[in-house]
């Protein structure tokens, strides 16, 4: 069963910005929401440090609002997955995401100043892009029980305004070289 | 801020479940269901109250007309935190928490664009008149 989640894992590969590829088999509702919680989770903490480390207030604002949000995602998700019964189960997607989120923060921990500003805001871009894809590609078409698939359609539309965000702020990190 | 001259008077609810429990509590209260000896039954008739629900990052209705001296509701059913804030600093709820609502009433007729602080993909629309 290891194989049915593979076709996610090249969109979180690395800074992981290829798309999904439609073949293969779908997760079902039990990895999904483990790909969810853990998604949430990576953000989360790259937001942390963020709030902590970045050298602009936008950067620190932005990073404390990834907190915030996606820790009331999180809570959702979790309260949904227990009244349902349902246990997050790890699979490859998931597990890529969670090593790609420690390998991101192994990267800005030995950054400081602008360059920890930029890296941070260029993944944030790049993740929110890519979780995006797999939300439109693989998790809501996939997603069996309804309240599973109406809670990721009702939170869609924060990674929207964060990559929104995001790009406003790598802009005028780039104004500022 | 809400700044002391403002064209609209807010008033700030008590945040999150308790005010929406205290809410339910007083509708119940003004339709006359029974609730025991100390009931408020006399209250003074309320404006009308609209609603906005806030979820999906959206306002909803996204623009709303009201007369003046009615008072608006917004009811925020994210999981996480919004603001309403005009544009041009006539009133802002600061951070309203999810599940959390805030109450404006309206004062002086005119157009007040609003926005969320935290989210800039929100936006909505007060008409008063």
């Amino acid at each position: 069963m290891m194989k049915r989640a593979l076709p996610l894992l090249g969109i979180f590969l690395a800074s992981g910005i290829a798309v999904a590829s439609a073949q293969g088999a779908a997760p079902n509702d039990a990895q999904i929401a483990a790909i969810v919680v853990t998604a949430n989770q990576v953000d989360i903490d790259a937001g942390k440090l963020a709030e902590r480390k970045a050298h602009s207030k936008a950067v620190r604002a932005f990073g404390k609002r990834m907190v915030t949000d996606h820790s009331g995602v999180n809570r959702s998700a979790i309260e949904l997955a227990h009244r349902l019964h349902l246990t997050p189960e790890s699979n490859p997607t998931s597990e890529s995401l969670k090593q790609g989120g420690e390998q991101n923060l192994a990267t800005l921990r030995g950054l400081r100043g602008a360059a920890f500003d930029k890296a941070y805001i260029d993944h944030e871009v790049a993740y929110h892009q890519a979780v995006l894809d797999a939300m439109d590609k693989e998790l809501i078409p996939n997603a069996q029980n309804p309240e599973l698939k109406a809670l990721l359609v009702k939170v869609r539309p924060a990674f929207v305004d964060h990559l929104e965000h995001a790009k406003m702020i790598q802009s005028s990190l780039a104004g500022h070289d | 801020m809400i700044d002391s001259s403002s064209h609209l008077r807010s008033r700030r609810l008590r945040r999150g479940g308790a005010s929406t429990l205290a809410s339910i509590l007083a509708a119940l209260l003004l339709v006359g269901v029974p609730s025991g000896g100390q009931a408020q039954r006399r209250a003074a008739a309320p404006a009308k109250t609209h609603l906005v629900i806030i979820q999906g990052l959206r306002y909803e209705p996204q623009t709303l007309v009201v007369r003046r001296g009615e008072r608006i509701r917004w009811i925020n059913k994210d999981p996480f935190p919004h603001t309403v804030t005009a544009t041009k600093g006539a009133f802002d709820s600061h951070s309203i928490p999810a599940d959390g609502s805030w109450t404006l009433v309206a004062g002086k007729a005119g157009t007040y664009d609003y926005a969320c602080t935290f989210h800039p993909t929100m936006t909505g629309k007060l008409e008063v008149r």
